[in-house]
């Protein structure tokens, strides 16, 4: 589900300056109205979804792996945790994690955003469990702006505290954990 | 540079000129390099303090640390954490509160989220409500984080990141400090001009 940008694109983004009595024919028009118009209706964007069950550990930070792509147009992804930023610029995102809490689990559930440019967590969403149990229990986290370098990657990495391992619930996507990113600017 | 939120229109006949297709390029340079952009992040702990059973406005600060700060087509106030748009248009907020417990930890309610214009229940355009019994009592979080759109008419409309705590004290519960990723943090950016 990849597409590349057209063949001529500029990468970094820089608008033309069209000079004085400079006549305009049908390649140029294409490049800098047609092209650059078209890339502003499809920013480089991927989502992806889990479709395995993952165990997650007591007391230990684990990265989400995730297995198919629902959206992405710059080959950002290619199997694991992780997405890629193809090209520098500002990016925005959320991530989910489903845990299957049919136990009646307590302890807590944290979620994050690790980026690889600054080696680091970047966002978190972090609650307590509830009471009972239920089927899947998803927790999300959202994140941005943040500034990525070309082949810069980010993850979604969870930590759960009830004791003992926890599996993530998959099935379908009301459970399925996901990750997704877009650009929104190069500057 | 100023904004530029809609083309230029073309007359029949009207011959090519630079300066005309040079309006194109300018509103591309805009938008992909010039909209409006707001990141910031609560840093310290001394204004940090959340009163007891009223929303707060979360500190927040424009500085590049593990997070990226920017500011580009807003006026904010560091005081009262007020982001003023400067463009009209729609935006897109993401906003994330996280708490620090000094005692009480696993007592009452916590709350965060984005309100435009006041604090009013009216005022709110997302929030999230909820326990955190299972802490213990000096325990860091919750953190919770969403999203919203909303209109801001770039002159007179803000936001603010707001956040709550009910545990019978005051000065008891702080805006997270210590981990970046669990600080509050509050990004907007610009999509459209409104129809």
């Amino acid at each position: 589900m990849s597409h590349p940008p057209r063949p001529g694109w500029v990468d970094p983004f820089s608008p033309h300056v069209w000079a004085d009595k400079e006549i305009p024919n049908y390649h140029t028009l294409n490049l800098y109205l047609r092209d650059y118009g078209d890339y502003l209706l499809q920013p480089q964007m991927c989502k992806v979804h889990a479709t395995v069950a993952q165990s997650i550990p007591n007391t230990t930070w684990t990265v989400v792996q995730f297995g198919t792509e629902d959206l992405d147009n710059n080959d950002m992804w290619s199997g694991g945790g992780e997405i890629y930023a193809r090209t520098a610029g500002w990016y925005v995102g959320a991530g989910s994690v489903c845990y299957d809490e049919s136990g009646s689990l307590t302890g807590r559930r944290r979620q994050t955003i690790w980026a690889s440019r600054v080696n680091s967590y970047i966002a978190e969403s972090q609650d307590g469990a509830g009471s009972g149990a239920v089927a899947g229990r998803r927790i999300s986290v959202s994140f941005g702006p943040i500034w990525m370098n070309a082949n810069n990657y980010i993850q979604l990495r969870c930590y759960q505290t009830s004791g003992a391992a926890v599996n993530t619930k998959v099935g379908t996507l009301e459970y399925d954990s996901d990750l997704f990113i877009r650009w929104i600017g190069p500057q | 540079m100023a904004a530029v939120t809609q083309p230029a229109d073309w007359a029949d006949d009207e011959i090519y000129t630079a300066d005309k297709l040079n309006a194109v390029s300018a509103l591309q340079d805009w938008y992909w390099g010039h909209r409006p952009l707001f990141h910031a992040c609560s840093g310290w702990a001394e204004l940090a303090a959340l009163p007891e059973g009223v929303w707060y406005a979360a500190p927040l600060r424009v500085a590049s640390g593990i997070i990226d700060g920017v500011n580009r087509g807003f006026t904010f106030t560091e005081s009262t954490s007020v982001v003023t748009a400067t463009v009209p248009g729609w935006y897109d907020v993401c906003w994330q509160v996280g708490f620090q417990s000094t005692a009480h930890g696993n007592v009452g309610v916590r709350g965060g989220g984005v309100a435009k214009n006041g604090t009013g229940v009216s005022n709110f355009e997302a929030y999230r409500m909820g326990l955190f019994g299972d802490a213990t009592t000096t325990d860091s979080g919750p953190v919770y984080s969403g999203n919203a759109t909303v209109y801001l008419n770039g002159t007179t409309d803000y936001l603010q990141l707001m956040m709550f705590k009910t545990t019978g004290v005051s000065g008891d519960i702080l805006a997270m400090y210590a981990n970046e990723q669990m600080r509050p943090k509050l990004g907007i950016w610009w999509v459209g001009r409104d129809a």
